[in-house]
Order: C-alpha cells, then sequence, then structure tokens
C-alpha cells in the first residue's frame, strides 16, 4: 500500500518536473522560431552586431517612449536585451548616476544637487513634453473645464476643496500629486503651483500611470500627468483657455513645457549610444510623436 | 571520528551565517541611519523631505492604528477559530482546515492587494465614504494576512494544555464549553498571548498588500477615523527609497525607518518569546 | 440561558468564526480564476510584454521560476545544514542560543526591510547590479530561517530508537545522520523547502528592489541581467493599467501565480500528510 503512495508521490513530482521542462522548452522554441523568422527577414540588414543587456530606469513620462524603443530596437539586435523600469526621474538620475543602471530617464532638468553627487551625468534631449491637469470624464465640468494657473494653485494646495467653488457638483475635490522624486511633479510644481505646497491630504500615486488610473475610477478626482499619458479615459483641462494639446505647447501658448532626458553616468558605451541613437533618430522620434509626445524637432 | 569533527565544524558554520546575516543587516541599517535618530525624527509631526523635515509621528501612529485594528479583528476572529480547531472539531476537519490556513499564509500579498485594490476600496468608497484607501481597508487586508499564523499558534497553546486538565474537569460535571472557558483557556493564555504580540510584529511588517489600499497621503497625519488615509513604516520605504539621493538625509531618514521597524518587530518577538518562555518554565 | 444551551451557542458562534477565518480563500481563488482565466491562451503564455499591458508574461514566469529556483538552491541545503547542527551537534550554551536567537530574528524580518539590505549590500555595494542574481540572494535570505524550522523539525521527530540502533551497529554519528536520519526527514524537509518555495515566488517587496523592472520583455540570460517576475508584473498592472486588457493580463497573471502557488504548497502538504501516517502522531 504504501509502496503504492510512493509510486503515485514519484509519479507526481516526475509529472510536475516534466511539465515545467516542457514549457520552458515550449517556450524556447517559439521564441528561437520567432527569431529564425525575423533573422530571415534581417538578412539583408547588415546590422552592426551588437550584444549585451542594457537596463534603463527613471521617469515614468518617459517610459513608454523608452519601452517601445526597446521592443523595437530588440527586434533589429537580437542579441541585446533591453529592460525598462519605472520609478520617477529622481530614481533615474540616482541609479545612473550610480552605475546601477545603464541609462537614466528624467522628465525635467538634472538638477545642481545631483551634478554634485552624480558629476559625470551626460544628458541626452530625446522629446519634449507638457503636463496636464486631468479629472474624470463623468465629472460635470469635464470637457469644459477652463482654469488660470491660479486655480490651478489653489485646488492643488488646498485652498480650494469643493468642485462648487469653481462651477461643479457639491462634493470635495480629491486631489492627488506624484512622490516627490517626480519630474512631472518638479515641472507642475515649477508652472503652476505658485510657490505653494500640495494639500497635506493629497494622496500620493508614484507614477504616471497611477495617477490616470485614480482619476480614470474616481468621479471626483483631479491629478496631473505627461502629455503622453492622456487618453480617452480622463479629460485634460484647459489652462487660461489654451487647450492641453501638442500644437499648444509647439506654439508656446500652453504654459508648461519641458524636455524629457536620456542619460549615462560619463559618455555612453557602444551599447548605450546605439540605443540613444535610436530613440533620436527618425524612427524613434515617430514612436515619441506616435505616443503622444512631441518630437524634438 | 575526524570527519565528525569537519562535519560539525561546517555545520556549525552554516548555522551562525543566519545569525552573520542579521547581523550584517542591522550594522548596515544602523550605519545608515543612525544619524537621523533623534528624537526630533522619532517624535516630528512632519515628514516632508523637499523641506528637509522628516518627523516620522503621525507615520508611527498610522501603521500602529492599522496593525493594532488588524489585530483585534484577527482575534476576534482567529482565537474562537483556534478554540473550535482544538476543542470541538474531529480530528479530518481539523486536518483540513489547518491545511487550508497553512496554505493561506503564503498567498502573494500582491494578489490580495490586488484584491484589496480593485473589490475593497471601490466598496468603502460606494458604501462607507471617504475616498476608499483607508485605514479601515487596511484592518482587513491585514486581518485575513495575519489570521493564518494567529490561529497555529493559539491552536498549539490550547492543544498543548494537558488532557487531564480536561478530563478533571469534565469528571466535574463541566460542560464542555464551561471546561473550555475556565481551565484551558487560562492554561493557554500566555501562548495565545504570544500569538497576538507575533501576529502584530507580523503585521508590521507587511508591506505590498498595505501599500495598495491604505492611501499615502501627502504629508501623513495622526488619523482621526477609520477612512483617513494613512502611511505605513513600510510603505514609505518603499515608495521613497528609488528616488532619495545617495547619502542624503532623505535617504539615511528612510534607513532611519527600516531601523525603527525592525527593532519594533525584534522587540515584539522577543516579547512573545519570553512570554512562552515563562509559560513553559510554569 | 441554561448551560446546554449556552454550549450551542458557543458552538454556533465557533464554526461561524472558523468559517469567517478560511472564507478568504475561496473568495480570493475564485475572484482571481473567474476574472484572470479569460486571460490565459497559448499566446499569452508563451509571449512577451509589450507596451506596458499588451502582450504575454512568458518572461515572468520564467523569470519567477528562475528566481524561486536559485534561491532554493542558495537557501535550501544552507538552511538544512544549519538545522542538522542545530538539532543533532548543538550544546546547550550561549552560543546555541545566540544563533537560534538570531535565525528567529530573521524569521521575523519585514521583507521591505531585507529588500532594502539587498538593495543596499548587494545591488550597490557589491556591485550585483539590478540582477537574478541580487534578486535570488536576497530571496534566499527570506527563506532561510523558515527552512532551518522546518527541518529542525523533521529532524527532531524522527524516532531515538532510529538513532539508537544505527549507533548499536556501529556507525558514527555522521554515518547515522547521512543514512538513517536525513532520510526519514526527507518528507518533512522537502514539505518546509516546497512551503518556502510558495512563498518566495510571491514575494514583492524584495524583487521590486533588488530583481529588475517586472515588465522584462526578455528572458534573463545570464545572472547578472534584470529579471521579470510575476508579482512584479500583477503590481504594476493592477496599479497602472488602465485598458480592459490590461486589467485583465494582471488577473491572468494572478491566476498563473495562485496556481504556481497552489502547486507547491498542496504538493508539500500532500506530502507531508502522506508521510506522517507512516511515522504516527
Amino acid at each position: 500500500m504504501s509502496d503504492q503512495n510512493q509510486l503515485i508521490t514519484y509519479a507526481f513530482v516526475a509529472l510536475i518536473i516534466g511539465a515545467a521542462a516542457g514549457y520552458l522548452t515550449a517556450g524556447q522554441i517559439t521564441y528561437n522560431k520567432q527569431i529564425q523568422d525575423l533573422q530571415n527577414q534581417l538578412a539583408e540588414g547588415g546590422e552592426v552586431e551588437l550584444t549585451g543587456s542594457l537596463s534603463i530606469a527613471g521617469s515614468t513620462t518617459v517610459l513608454p517612449i523608452a519601452q517601445e524603443c526597446a521592443n523595437l530596437f530588440m527586434e533589429q539586435h537580437l542579441k541585446v536585451d533591453v529592460s525598462v523600469a519605472g520609478g520617477g526621474s529622481g530614481a533615474g538620475v540616482k541609479s545612473a548616476g550610480s552605475g546601477e543602471v545603464d541609462i537614466g530617464e528624467a522628465s525635467r532638468n538634472i538638477k545642481a544637487s545631483e551634478l554634485l553627487s552624480y558629476p559625470d551625468l551626460v544628458a541626452f534631449s530625446v522629446a519634449k513634453d507638457s503636463v496636464a491637469v486631468i479629472v474624470n470624464p463623468d465629472n460635470p465640468l469635464s470637457g469644459s473645464l477652463d482654469l488660470t494657473l491660479e486655480q490651478v494653485s489653489e485646488i492643488f494646495s488646498g485652498e480650494i476643496t469643493n468642485w462648487n467653488e469653481i462651477g461643479g457638483p457639491d462634493h470635495e475635490i480629491e486631489v492627488y500629486t506624484r512622490e516627490e522624486g517626480s519630474g512631472t511633479r518638479e515641472v507642475f510644481v515649477d508652472y503652476a503651483m505658485g510657490g505653494k505646497e500640495f494639500a497635506a491630504n493629497a494622496g500620493v500615486k508614484p507614477s504616471n500611470g497611477e495617477m490616470r488610473a485614480a482619476v480614470a475610477s474616481n468621479q471626483y478626482a483631479v491629478a496631473y500627468v505627461s502629455f503622453g499619458y492622456i487618453d480617452d479615459t480622463v479629460s485634460a483641462a484647459s489652462i487660461n483657455s489654451v487647450e492641453a494639446v501638442v500644437e499648444n505647447v509647439n506654439n508656446g501658448q500652453y504654459p508648461i513645457t519641458r524636455i524629457l532626458w536620456m542619460f549615462t553616468k560619463g559618455m555612453p558605451d557602444p551599447l548605450e549610444a546605439a540605443f540613444i541613437e535610436y530613440v533620436q533618430s527618425l524612427e524613434g522620434q515617430a514612436i515619441v510623436e506616435d505616443l503622444g509626445y512631441i518630437p524634438i524637432y | 571520528m575526524r570527519t565528525g569533527d569537519m562535519v560539525s565544524r561546517i555545520l556549525f558554520l552554516c548555522a551562525s551565517l543566519s545569525a552573520v546575516i542579521v547581523f550584517l543587516i542591522t550594522a548596515f541599517l544602523l550605519q545608515e541611519g543612525i544619524k537621523v535618530l533623534t528624537p526630533g525624527f522619532l517624535f516630528g509631526m512632519t515628514w516632508s523631505p523637499h523641506r528637509e523635515l522628516f518627523g516620522i509621528f503621525p507615520t508611527i501612529v498610522g501603521t500602529l492604528g492599522v496593525v493594532v485594528g488588524a489585530v483585534v479583528i484577527a482575534t476576534v476572529i482567529g482565537i474562537p477559530s483556534s478554540i473550535f480547531l482544538s476543542e470541538f472539531s474531529p480530528f479530518w476537519v481539523r486536518n483540513i482546515i489547518k491545511s487550508s490556513v497553512e496554505v493561506i499564509v503564503g498567498i502573494p500579498s500582491v494578489v490580495i492587494g490586488f484584491f484589496g485594490l480593485t473589490v475593497l476600496v471601490p466598496f468603502i468608497r460606494d458604501h462607507v465614504g471617504g475616498r476608499g484607501e483607508s485605514i479601515l481597508a487596511g484592518w482587513i487586508v491585514l486581518a485575513f494576512m495575519i489570521l493564518p499564523n494567529l490561529i497555529t499558534i493559539a491552536e498549539d497553546s490550547l492543544r498543548a494544555v494537558p488532557r487531564s486538565y480536561r478530563e478533571a474537569s469534565l469528571a466535574l460535571g463541566a460542560t464542555k464549553w464551561q471546561t473550555v472557558r475556565n481551565v484551558v483557556l487560562p492554561s493557554a493564555s500566555s501562548g495565545i498571548r504570544a500569538a497576538l504580540v507575533l501576529g502584530v510584529g507580523r503585521a508590521m511588517g507587511e508591506t505590498m498588500a498595505v501599500l495598495m489600499v491604505v492611501g499615502n497621503p501627502e504629508t501623513p497625519w495622526i488619523p482621526t477615523g477609520i477612512l483617513d488615509r494613512v502611511r505605513m513604516l513600510t510603505s514609505t520605504i518603499a515608495i521613497e527609497f528609488s528616488y532619495a539621493e545617495w547619502g542624503s538625509t532623505h535617504q539615511h531618514a528612510l534607513f532611519a525607518i527600516g531601523v525603527v521597524l525592525f527593532f519594533m518587530v525584534a522587540a515584539l518577538n522577543f516579547i512573545a518569546t519570553f512570554v512562552i518562555r515563562r509559560r513553559n518554565i510554569q | 440561558m441554561n448551560e446546554v444551551q449556552k454550549e450551542k451557542l458557543v458552538r454556533a458562534l465557533l464554526y461561524a468564526a472558523v468559517a469567517l477565518s478560511i472564507v478568504m480563500l475561496p473568495i480570493i481563488v475564485v475572484w482571481v480564476t473567474a476574472n484572470g482565466v479569460g486571460a490565459i491562451s497559448l499566446e499569452f503564455l508563451t509571449g512577451r510584454p509589450y507596451r506596458f499591458e499588451y502582450g504575454g508574461i512568458y518572461p515572468q514566469i520564467v523569470g519567477s521560476l528562475y528566481l524561486v529556483s536559485l534561491c532554493t538552491l542558495l537557501g535550501g541545503p544552507l538552511g538544512i545544514a544549519s538545522a542538522i547542527y542545530l538539532a543533532e551537534y548543538a550544546p546547550d550554551n550561549v552560543v546555541t542560543r545566540t544563533v537560534r536567537f538570531f535565525t528567529e530574528t530573521l524569521a521575523g524580518m519585514p521583507s521591505i526591510v531585507i529588500g532594502l539590505f539587498g538593495l543596499q549590500f548587494l545591488v550597490y555595494y557589491l556591485k550585483l547590479k539590478t540582477s537574478l542574481l541580487a534578486g535570488a540572494v536576497s530571496l534566499s535570505f527570506l527563506m532561510l530561517p523558515w527552512t532551518i524550522r522546518a527541518s529542525e523539525e523533521a529532524i527532531k521527530v524522527v524516532p531515538r530508537e532510529y538513532r539508537e540502533a544505527s549507533l548499536a551497529m556501529g556507525a558514527t554519528k555522521w554515518q547515522t545522520i547521512l543514512r538513517v536520519v536525513l532520510p526519514a526527514a526527507v518528507p518533512g524537509i522537502v514539505t518546509g523547502v516546497l512551503l518556502g518555495m510558495g512563498k518566495a515566488i510571491g514575494e514583492t517587496a524584495v524583487v521590486w528592489l533588488t530583481a529588475g523592472s517586472g515588465l522584462e520583455a526578455f528572458v534573463p540570460r545570464t545572472l547578472r541581467s534584470p529579471t521579470g517576475s510575476l508579482p512584479m508584473y500583477i503590481y504594476l498592472l493592477a496599479t497602472q493599467g488602465h485598458t480592459a486588457e490590461g486589467l485583465q493580463n494582471a488577473f491572468g497573471a494572478s491566476l498563473v501565480l495562485l496556481v504556481m502557488f497552489m502547486a507547491m504548497s498542496v504538493s508539500a502538504l500532500l506530502i507531508r500528510n502522506h508521510y506522517l501516517r507512516k511515522l504516527g502522531p
């Protein structure tokens, strides 16, 4: 009886190991086939053989650009692995400056204090962007919301607390803000907060994605995100009667504007340089535009 | 015999590795955090790194508020459950439930947090009030997570009470419940208390699940209601560490939070072990 | 109300309490399964993440498996060796008690603190960078005390007669341990290791700080490459996902994670139950 049980146990374990091995093999075979197909397609290419891995981290604003470029870059250079993480601009500066990642991203300029800590950072501009105030589409004010910069600062600092103070429903304005290391937050503070502090009860969401999700799921929420994160789950407010669209940033009417950066510790090595060049290339900039940001030229 | 000596020595080295790791962790944490560990830090009321203000008192209060509430809920549900398992259930039932409980212990906290974020928070927002993210949400999520440990330890303590105690009480004519209430529970009380203390320690160390449901306000305040949002010691570290500048006071402050956390949990574990040991001596 | 009625009421309340304790398990399992099953497809399981929330989770699954296997390889034998020492060789002196105290302390340490240490020491100081290696080593710190505890229990439960019989036949202490005690303790040890693996695979805080972004589109090629993992993937998509597909992918990944976790935990318990019956209660 116990021998039978033992047999069952061993069979079970063998089954699990076999299943795991089979799964890993299947995945590897699928991957190899994909590579083979791609290699056949690129047979005419004549590209330089780049190998190695790239780790990128930092601003969640630059994140979609980096991820999309990384995917396409990896398809063109099959021996390269690119890993893209978020964490915010502050994290980008810190991890690139300390050598933990290869390329850092930031949606604000590098601060003087950061240059003191990491004097050998080399920065490359990869896109232009702006910041929009977003509300939920079900908010009665959405679609026609026009704020002055003064009002923006009053809402986010907690001086205006109820939507009915600006013509909306009678409900508390639920404010969200980014974490302190965020470049988006820095830019927003510089341009829109007028020296005021954020309301103490503002909820901190540590990424553009979470800011958007907070507004998309909450009828009375207000937050700010990069232009690249505006989609149909949220509605962007006009500021000073200027709509939050790319043209208005380009013609200077929209009051907030910023440059998105990628940087390396010291001069970039061939792999890093190749990637950054790719992002700055016509192909990369087409991606930038496609994702909702502004090309650098 | 020489092999035996060598073996014994190698094994000792392995065993001391845990000690080395803990020592390293403590040393690293202390080294980085000690400069900031002042009364101003521990009792300061404002946490605002960009203004160079590092007071964690509201964060500590917030953490304790969530943790203690969760332990209370877990106790109310868990102690009766452990009584049931130890005294009132047949062997096979106890086996199944104990096994389920052991599985619950390990459920990935991110999945629980996912559930909290997607189901619990909207529910609280729509039916109770506030933004949904709240101390209340933290209570429910944490209570669920510490229940299994609580039940296991409490049940062990109850079962450790000698059978003769029960039999004597029943022989005197008491009902089963009277026996449990007047004889078994008091004997197991120190073990149960240890379980509670350990539960608090476990709850304090939880990061992901609470991070997703408890709100993280910009500048935490001392909570006044269960719908308030708070910061936890663990989530403060998790969110802010990636961008705290190397060598900055901010980074040291985060390490100091790690030190506080570590020592609070270690102290709780120590108390629990001490309490249990006292029972064994008796 | 007389005593008998009181007893019945109490029993009812106790039943209710037990039901409440374990009710969350089926709720979560059903919730994840119901929402996640729609995401499961061959493309999902063998494809790679794309534009944040689309695509598949193959690198995440493999990443998690690598992390857990490596962590077990590091922490398992070490933990078992420590347990052997503590159970069989350790004299009852201050040194032993200190070692035990530290093991218990490590067991209670919050995972974020271990992640912090892993980040500071392994990633920055030892320059391992955010990688599979850093993640696995940090996870093994987490796993070590549990392995030690479970293995020590398993070894202690082996009946004394086994050891005495072996020694009586002339075997040395080490031979006894190796050939008699350990084989008898294997089921308990395996149970402990499997349970530890189940916990490690769901661990997020540690992996967040040491192993990689979570959304990698590739399988780690070396120990120094960053690696994706299911818990990070779930966390990122659950908090930032903004499309129905993204959310469903988060559910799908949760389902896969739960299945892997349950497989490890349930087999651990089955093994233990099976062999417990052999050794007696």
